[in-house]
């Protein structure tokens, strides 16, 4: 048997592999060499990266059939508490994960609440995850990078498509223009153009059906979203394309009490609007040079009202950016990619309201208690501007694959206040630069074809959210925080059917923005860059069956994540540590029109920190509970089972497919918060969601 | 951003329900704390007094007073600091004694002292009714409460017309006075109270009202440093019925089956810190079925 690492140093651009023709009908064999692609592992642009094409991420039970779900199926992925939004990857809080729909970043990738994503499955290629250690072209954040890669329509002149089940309804469409690839003769520009839109329904249903009924404690996703891609085929190979995209989200909800100390209600309404153009050149020998430029503005208010204390944070940001990467392949086996990655923002924000409101991670508190009485009230401006500059050279000999990048980045920020507004002294802004440097480094190594070993490390920075950035609320003046990610893995795939992979990560950080320490801290520095964090696990995960009728897939993490509040305090767990997490599914998909999944998870229940008593607060008249140590306990184990049924079909008009899906089919009743009596001496579980059926239907005209 | 993570878990959920009856006294408990005056300044003498209660009854024993020393921390959502909560940073007090001289620096808007040298302080943060309070800790054997007596400081970076116009229309605030307590029967008739003790017949529901004195709800202004304005507002009551024995829902009382004393008490409080409290004893009367006497 050759050696994989042979074959690879024979291809540099793929492995030399023979085959037998079928073209000729003679029945002498006959043998003709061809070069294909490397059989092994397929080669990733980062080391640990996962992706799942769409259709195959829309068959996920539990997720109804929307594909960019499937990445909290993804290992690495903690599972989201029910109704949350974001997405936490190897122990990172949610804020630090990128999010990117064709490289145009996002505020969010669901609706509030977690229900549906921004983007219907009709509209993604695939899904892609980058838990740690990804290239110098990423930088901003300090945990993963999440891609969604948006779909081509299919080769139909004009398609139309339509979804439908309780939660929501989407409709959209395609065009293709001119003339068509294989149209060898044909002129003129050739292209498509697609649409989309989604509207939930799930409010109005519970409207109609129960008029009054609907409890305020569940929040009904109130929402729509909107898609506009198009791409055009210039001269010389070039390629022009165009994406918009946007969400708008309302959501209300609360607490009902014959106490108005006890009553809550939560009123949040956030929209996001993205549009950008982008042109890629081809280059000879594989090269190719990209320019994006996007732009966007978000928009986000959410109205509190808890008893005598309100809130109110209305936060505006308007962004733009632009990419330009260029790539190309000046030596056989060396990958050479530059390019510069900037953006800028201007946020402003009004915060009125409780002081310690937003939440912050690691701040000490119980589901349902009041917010403090303490109030204030903000309005600053922050302007950001970053221009990351990157190179990344792979450099690829016989098995050993060697790819260092360097990602330097001068980030400047600049708000209207340095300190609280006084009428007695007139207003003093503040600009900072800071440029940061990071080296990121991956190595693989293919000792035979069907396994590879890798390692990758690096740096990445965050700049401080403008929402830190209050005088009053935060502090104007805070460095960008850090991270070094580590990782080493092995993939392996002894059968054409089975592909194994291990992964060993270790991440630090740094300079988190965290609480000051001090009850009085100094004026405009409520927050301080002295936070820390850890994270190190191990991560398996094993995909069978890709192509057969039965797959499966199993990804499980093995994860330990804490915070200190500065390098002299002590150790505790990350608010969403989530120590096991195991993800598992399998379908069946027979010749015909069925379709058979099923889906297991597990997890750790989060840390929590225990009540060991409480006082009695003769002003409110209520009790102030008395916490334990810190994230000391945790919520019982999660566990659910999911299944989803599919029937599709075709006729002369299109297809159809028509899926249920069942989401905790068991009715587990899992515990997602814990919840205390007035007087905290007792205590019960606030339960997740019940069995949760779906049907769905979905046709392509 | 969301505001507040825990409650991202509401989607869907279910809260669970207890059979928990917050207003009910069944062990000796400190109901209620005040000073007299209800606002004053630095070094201003003021009396504390508190309303002490046990499933017999109130109870006439000597309060151990003291102060929290230390400010709360910025996410912290109690109403005083969690070493003052656990019985550590304070200053033993007598009932009658002065409000701390530094009261203001330490729990108001004046700049905390500093040491040459290090920047200045982040003053504390006023409640909604733009107040600052000293933690006062009530204790009664095993029953603790926290008062807050209500401090009246300058106003700092405010413009010399700001501040004349908050000196000339801010008064003081005053507890608001409790003018009458209510007991109403079942049949809409008032049950009538011989020095605050009623006969009733057990098992009968009664509508508990209580009666503020007409200046009890009073005006007043709040400094809003972000408007560089002075912003007039009135406050609001909140009304908490406390009892010995039987089922309170709302203004509801449920009496027991069982003939015996059931004591009440309501706690009126506004919103600049100011409460009021009294009590009724009820006589719980066998029905004329015949009750069980405890």
């Amino acid at each position: 048997m050759t050696p994989g690492w042979v074959l690879g140093l024979i291809g540099m651009v793929g492995t030399v592999a023979a085959q037998q023709s079928p073209a000729r009908d003679s029945e002498e064999a006959d043998y003709e060499v061809v070069v294909t692609e490397h059989r092994g592992p397929p080669p990733r642009e980062e080391a640990a990266a996962a992706e799942v094409e769409a259709e195959e991420a829309a068959r996920v039970p539990g997720v109804q059939g929307d594909a960019v779900k499937a990445v909290q199926t993804l290992g690495g992925v903690s599972r989201p508490p029910a109704g949350a939004d974001g997405v936490v990857v190897w122990g990172t809080r949610a804020e630090d994960t990128r999010l990117y729909v064709d490289d145009v970043p996002v505020p969010r990738l669901f609706h509030l609440g977690g229900s549906r994503s921004i983007l219907p499955s009709q509209a993604v290629r695939s899904v892609g995850l980058v838990p740690g250690g990804a290239s110098a072209r990423y930088g901003r954040g300090l945990g993963g990078v999440v891609r969604i890669r948006t779909a081509e329509p299919e080769d139909a002149r004009v398609g139309l498509w339509g979804h439908v089940d309780p939660i929501d309804v989407g409709t959209g469409g395609h065009y293709r223009f001119g003339a068509r690839p294989e149209d060898a003769d044909a002129e003129g520009p050739a292209g498509w153009l697609a649409v989309g839109a989604r509207r939930s329904v799930l409010k109005r249903l519970f409207e109609v059906a129960a008029p009054g009924g609907a409890s305020p404690l569940v929040p009904l996703p109130d929402y729509w979203d909107y898609q506009l891609r198009g791409q055009v085929q210039l001269t010389d190979g070039q390629q022009l394309s165009v994406l918009a995209l946007g969400a708008d989200d309302r959501v209300d909800r609360g607490i009902v009490s014959l106490d108005p100390e006890a009553a809550f209600t939560e009123r949040t309404r956030a929209t996001f609007h993205r549009v950008a153009v982008r042109l890629t050149r081809p280059l000879p020998r594989q090269g190719q040079t990209d320019l994006m430029l996007w732009g966007g503005a978000d928009r986000e208010v959410q109205q509190l009202d808890f008893g005598s204390v309100d809130a109110r944070d209305d936060r505006s940001v308007a962004r733009a950016g632009a990419l330009l990467s260029h790539e190309r392949r000046p030596w056989v086996g060396l990958r050479v990619q530059v390019g510069l990655d900037a953006e800028v923002r201007s946020t402003t924000t009004l915060r009125d309201g409780a002081i310690s409101l937003p939440a912050r991670e690691g701040d000490i508190g119980v589901f349902g208690q009041p917010p403090g009485n303490r109030v204030n009230q903000d309005r600053w401006r922050v302007g950001q501007a970053a221009v990351g500059a990157f190179a990344t050279a792979r450099w690829t000999v016989g098995p050993l694959a060697v790819e260092p990048g360097l990602r330097v980045e001068p980030m400047v920020a600049d708000g209207d206040r340095v300190v609280p507004v006084r009428p007695t002294e007139p207003p003093v802004g503040i600009s900072e630069l800071d440029v940061t440097s990071d080296p990121r480094l991956t190595v693989s190594l293919t000792p035979e074809k069907r396994v590879r070993l890798y390692a990758s490390g690096g740096r990445y920075q965050q700049p401080a959210v403008a929402g830190d950035r209050s005088p009053v609320f935060g502090t104007p003046r805070l460095q960008a925080a850090r991270a070094w990610h580590g990782l080493a893995g092995v993939v392996a795939e002894p059968w054409s059917w089975l592909s194994v992979e291990g992964v060993a990560f270790w991440m630090w950080q740094d300079r988190l923005a965290v609480r000051a320490p001090l009850a009085t801290p100094a004026v405009a520095a409520l927050l301080v860059a002295e936070g820390q964090g850890r994270s190190r696990g191990v991560q398996l995960s094993m995909d069978a069956g890709a192509t057969g009728p039965v797959q499966a897939r199993v990804a499980y993490t093995l994860l330990q994540a804490d915070r200190r509040a500065s390098a002299a305090a002590a150790w505790r767990p990350f608010d969403g540590d989530q120590r096991h997490g195991l993800q598992a599914l399998a379908g069946w998909r027979p010749r015909g029109p069925l379709e058979v999944g099923g889906r297991f998870e597990l997890a750790s229940g989060l840390p929590r920190t225990p009540v060991v008593g409480a006082v009695f607060n003769a002003a409110s008249q209520s009790y102030d509970p008395l916490f334990g140590d810190h994230n000391a306990e945790r919520l019982p184990t999660f566990w659910a089972l999911s299944l989803q049924v599919a029937l599709a079909g075709s006729a002369a008009w299109g297809s159809w497919k028509a899926a249920l899906d069942v989401q905790n089919v068991t009715d587990r009743r899992n515990a997602e918060e814990v919840f205390y009596t007035a007087d905290y001496r007792q205590r019960a579980f606030v339960q997740g969601l019940p069995i949760l059926p779906v049907l769905r239907l979905e046709v392509q005209l | 951003m969301r505001w507040w993570l825990p409650w991202t878990v509401v989607a869907g959920s279910c809260l669970p329900t207890f059979d928990q009856q917050p207003y009910l006294v069944s062990e000796e408990r400190v109901l209620a704390v005040r000073g007299l005056p209800a606002e004053a300044m630095p070094n201003d003498d003021v009396d504390y007094e508190a309303l002490v209660v046990g499933p017999d009854g109130p109870i006439a024993q000597p309060v151990e007073w003291a102060y929290c020393t230390e400010p709360r921390r910025a996410e912290e959502r109690t109403g005083v600091t969690a070493s003052c909560a656990s019985g550590d940073d304070l200053s033993v007090i007598e009932a009658t004694t002065t409000v701390l001289s530094d009261a203001c620096a330490r729990f108001g808007p004046n700049p905390p002292p500093v040491a040459a040298g290090e920047p200045a302080r982040r003053p504390a943060d006023p409640d909604p009714s733009g107040g600052y309070f000293l933690p006062v800790r009530a204790r009664v054997d095993e029953a603790v409460a926290f008062g807050f007596q209500r401090i009246r400081c300058d106003l700092p970076g405010a413009t010399r017309e700001i501040f004349e116009a908050f000196q000339e229309r801010y008064a003081d605030n005053r507890h608001p006075e409790i003018e009458a307590v209510r007991v109403w029967a079942p049949d809409g008739s008032e049950v009538a109270l011989s020095g605050a003790v009623a006969s009733v017949e057990a098992g009968q529901t009664l509508r508990l009202e209580v009666v503020p004195a007409v200046d009890a709800v009073e005006p007043y202004v709040v400094y809003v440093p972000e408007a560089s304005a002075v912003e007039d507002r009135t406050e609001e009551l909140l009304t908490r019925w406390y009892v010995t024995d039987g089922v309170l829902l709302g203004d509801r009382l449920s009496l027991p089956d069982t003939a015996g004393p059931v004591h009440a008490w309501i706690v009126l409080t506004d919103s600049r810190g100011g409460s009021a409290w009294a009590g009724v004893r009820f006589d719980v009367l066998p029905r004329a079925g015949g009750a069980t006497p405890r």
